[in-house]
């Protein structure tokens, strides 16, 4: 059996305590931004969430490249578990943005270039998981879910440049003009900054963990996804 | 004035952690049953 590794407990502490020290710090010490009121501290998990989800799929496609070059499984697992924890995040980064979006926007979902995109991508990974449950051997799991994983990351640029590329109302962070700018103060932009670390560093002990299980479950002869 | 959106930011929270507290409690369970 496939054992724990001591690092993956650190790094399952290490998420646990930086994600609770971004809450405090967003919750205590940023300021409360006067035109939209207390909803605006969704923001610094939404991105960061966001974040995180595109970032799994890179690694996935990443995945998906090394399985096909190497034909080890343990490369198929990596892109398995970085769709399942990306969608989860891309979820989570959904539907609290559709929650600052109501009191903000005045509705629940627009369909503008952002929204459309990101619902298109996490849809479009959603069928990764149909085209592995149509599939009889693990062989021919991963040697498909490879191709998928790398061909749908095309989404992941599309979905991150759309504000960019295209009029929208979402608001865009990383520009300092336009008028869907959104400019932060410095705590703000620590806030924000720990929220994206935080983030990063559950992402990569989450997709751990799914990966070991993977692993665990094709020792014990489980069938998997 | 500066609009009152505590609520809403309780609920964006609420569910943000709420959807990543119940994918870590299932993958717990996942590699519980794997390990059996």
């Amino acid at each position: 059996m496939p054992k724990k590794q001591p690092l993956l407990t650190v790094l399952n502490i290490l998420s646990a305590l930086l994600l609770t020290g971004a809450l405090i710090l967003i919750l205590f010490f940023t300021p409360v931004e006067a035109q939209m009121g207390a909803v605006q501290k969704v923001f610094y998990f939404h991105v960061a969430a966001a974040w995180a989800g595109m970032l799994s799929f890179v690694v996935a496609a990443v995945g998906g490249i090394l399985y096909l070059a190497k034909r080890e499984m343990r490369w198929d697992w990596l892109s398995l578990a970085s769709i399942e924890v990306g969608i989860m995040f891309g979820l989570a980064a959904i539907l609290s943005g559709m929650i600052w979006a109501h009191p903000i926007w005045n509705t629940w979902w627009v369909w503008e270039p952002r929204l459309t995109t990101t619902a298109i991508m996490e849809l479009i990974y959603l069928a990764y998981f149909i085209l592995r449950g149509a599939l009889n051997t693990p062989e021919a799991r991963a040697r498909l879910g490879a191709v998928f994983a790398i061909v749908s990351v095309i989404t992941v640029p599309l979905t991150f440049f759309s504000i960019r590329l295209y009029r929208t109302i979402h608001p865009v962070v990383f520009v300092s003009s336009g008028s869907t700018a959104f400019t932060m103060s410095p705590k703000m932009w620590l806030a924000f900054a720990s929220s994206l670390v935080a983030f990063t560093v559950l992402l990569a002990a989450l997709i751990w963990n799914r990966t070991r299980l993977a692993a665990l479950q094709a020792h014990a002869g489980q069938e998997e996804n | 004035m500066t609009p009152n959106t505590t609520s809403d930011m309780i609920l964006g929270f609420a569910v943000l952690l709420g959807i990543l507290l119940i994918y870590v409690i299932s993958l717990a369970i996942r590699i519980r049953e794997a390990r059996k």
